[in-house]
């Protein structure tokens, strides 16, 4: 087999966010007993916010853990800003993980948390506390900064394992399932955070299997299920995919059987659902089907009260492509 | 340019393990299972008190008695039981074990970090109720002069068995993880019954603690040991101290690297 035959026969490997690749996975595969966890990964991530979605069981904790390097694959490697992960040390310095778990030493103010978990980065006692005001700043925790972590709600704990994951000012971030527990302030308080480090150039890698959270941070997204990625890329890409299956369109307009009656004239359509508030379509020509209705309506008569797909949600996208 | 690259860092072992050390001692210190042990470590002080008040004893010989009977056997291992077992099991346990891991240091040095501090409290737990005891024994030993030096023996043998046995039973944790069961097993089958069976004490610490300690090997000497051997194995001191340091060091390197290399899921 000469050179270019084994180049066409590499599979391509996904590349998601923009600019320079950050993290780079190849060939990993880890199974815990007869257990597959992740099966043959490979994915580079660049830079700006990734959404990592998979129902529960799917990988996406195995696979956090070993591009975090907590664990470590049986086969393949992983390198973030082209250090190894497994081997070298220096590279945590880069990064922060916000962890799943609720785990603490309860004991600890916030303060000397994340003090004491800055300090371990290498800073000196005095900057490390610095570092940690600013963060727990950040999280807006500064008015209970002195106090012990068992008296603090669960959002303000994962505020918490935020600040410790930002203070050292890594330039990678991980966080698994962030907004868990939260209440809708601290909720969109954290999603801002996380925009906001995307739009400073910054790989942030949220992971969760709350389809909406993840849309309301980034179209970037990497959908696992499994062990293996199921598809990756912006959200619109990604419904591109399946645009050559049947794509859903729901309607609200005033004359659902008549409209119905209309649309079944076109042989893109593959099923006309009624449902409480109007019907929903399945068409193979979806963007024909987005053109055509509204002018039919019109021509008919027919008042056009709503259309949204809900294909348009990742929910819909995730159900259609495990499915 | 980012906060943090315009503050100098430095991941070397000299500043991060006194970082380290500092908060894990904190932590150990503001631990409950410190001052239920201190309490314990306390008793024989508080019984020797009274023996020294109510009755005429020799210092130097109660002294020996309390560190030969019950502080080596039992109060010793018993520290070293609940600050080297948990080194890694408690950060496992309460799922901490992941911040530290994803810190730029060597993880052989959050084993070290850790087992250091567990040696230093547990250190200061047995030795500050032996010097009390050691003063409390002091004032009515015959010969003050000539007690001190058998005295000063006993503690640092006190003092190397703690730190041994920490050592130890980190490492059991770490390759097991599990705290108590791999160390009670260890302390059973090693400390317990071969402690007690000619030839085979040697491959219990307790045997060159007693060493060190000068102990009357005659006093060990059980029925089976008398088929076996018609005089106790007596090694000189220096030895007990060699074989306790190699048998430390061994065990902290062998805990760092299992640490390093073992895959602990959190």
């Amino acid at each position: 087999m000469n050179q270019k035959q084994h180049e066409t026969q590499q599979p391509q490997v996904p590349k998601i966010g923009h600019g320079d690749v950050v993290i780079s996975a190849r060939r990993i595969s880890l199974w815990y007993g007869p257990v597959i966890g992740i099966n043959n990964i490979s994915v580079d991530l660049c830079q700006g916010v990734i959404g990592l979605l998979g129902p529960n069981g799917a990988g996406k904790s195995t696979l956090m853990k070993c591009l975090t390097g907590q664990l470590t694959p049986k086969t393949g490697t992983v390198s973030i800003l082209k250090k190894n992960i497994h081997t070298d040390a220096s590279v945590f310095m880069q990064i922060g993980l916000v962890p799943e778990q609720d785990a603490f030493y309860e004991d600890m103010s916030a303060l000397q948390f994340v003090t004491y978990l800055t300090r371990l980065q290498g800073f000196t006692a005095h900057d490390a506390e610095k570092l940690a005001k600013d963060a727990l700043g950040e999280v807006a925790l500064t008015d209970r900064q002195n106090d012990a972590i068992r008296s603090f709600s669960k959002g303000m704990r994962q505020r918490v394992k935020i600040a410790q994951a930002l203070a050292h000012k890594p330039n990678v971030l991980f966080l698994d399932e962030p907004l868990t527990g939260t209440d809708p302030i601290g909720r969109r308080h954290i999603i801002d955070l996380v925009k906001k480090m995307g739009d400073e150039n910054k790989t942030v890698i949220v992971s969760s299997h709350v389809l909406h959270e993840v849309e309301q941070m980034t179209s970037d997204i990497m959908l696992i299920n499994r062990g293996r990625i199921l598809a990756d890329g912006n959200v619109y890409h990604i419904r591109n995919m399946i645009d050559d299956h049947p794509h859903s369109i729901n309607l609200e307009v005033s004359e659902p059987r008549r409209f119905a009656a209309l649309l079944a004239e076109y042989e893109d359509i593959v099923s006309i659902e009624f449902t409480s508030r109007g019907l929903q379509v399945a068409t193979k020509k979806p963007d024909e089907c987005y053109a055509r209705i509204p002018a039919l309506a019109l021509d008919h008569n027919i008042t056009l009260h709503a259309m949204s797909s809900p294909d348009n949600n990742l929910m819909a996208v995730f159900k259609y492509l495990v499915n | 340019m980012s906060a943090s690259t315009q503050l100098q860092r430095n991941i070397s072992s000299a500043s991060i393990l006194p970082a380290l050390i500092t908060a894990q001692l904190k932590m150990t210190l503001r631990a409950k299972k410190t001052i239920a042990l201190f309490i314990v470590q306390l008793i024989p002080v508080i019984a020797a008190l009274f023996y020294v008040i109510l009755r005429d004893s020799d210092g130097l010989t109660l002294f020996g008695n309390i560190v030969e009977h019950i502080s080596f056997p039992f109060l010793v291992p018993l520290v070293a039981l609940f600050y080297g077992g948990p080194t890694i099991v408690d950060e496992m346990e309460g799922r901490t074990l992941t911040y530290l891991t994803l810190r730029p240091i060597p993880k052989a040095m959050i084993f070290m970090g850790k087992l250091i501090a567990g040696c230093i409290v547990g250190s200061a737990l047995v030795a500050i109720p032996l010097l009390l005891l050691f003063v409390t024994c002091l004032v009515t030993s015959e010969d003050m002069g000539a007690a001190l030096p058998s005295m000063l023996q006993m503690l640092g043998g006190a003092t190397l068995g703690i730190i041994c046995y920490t050592t130890v039973f980190a490492t059991l944790g770490a390759i097991f993880t599990k705290s108590l069961i791999s160390s009670i097993i260890y302390f059973v089958v090693f400390e317990m019954v071969l402690a007690t069976l000619p030839v085979l004490e040697l491959l219990s610490i307790r045997y060159y603690l007693r060493t060190i300690a000068e102990f009357n090997a005659g006093n060990r000497l059980g029925l089976l040991e008398q088929f076996i051997l018609d005089k106790p194995i007596v090694l000189p001191v220096w030895s007990g101290i060699l074989v306790i340091l190699l048998v430390t060091i061994t065990a902290a390197l062998v805990g760092s690297f299992v640490f390093k290399e073992k895959q602990y899921v959190v």
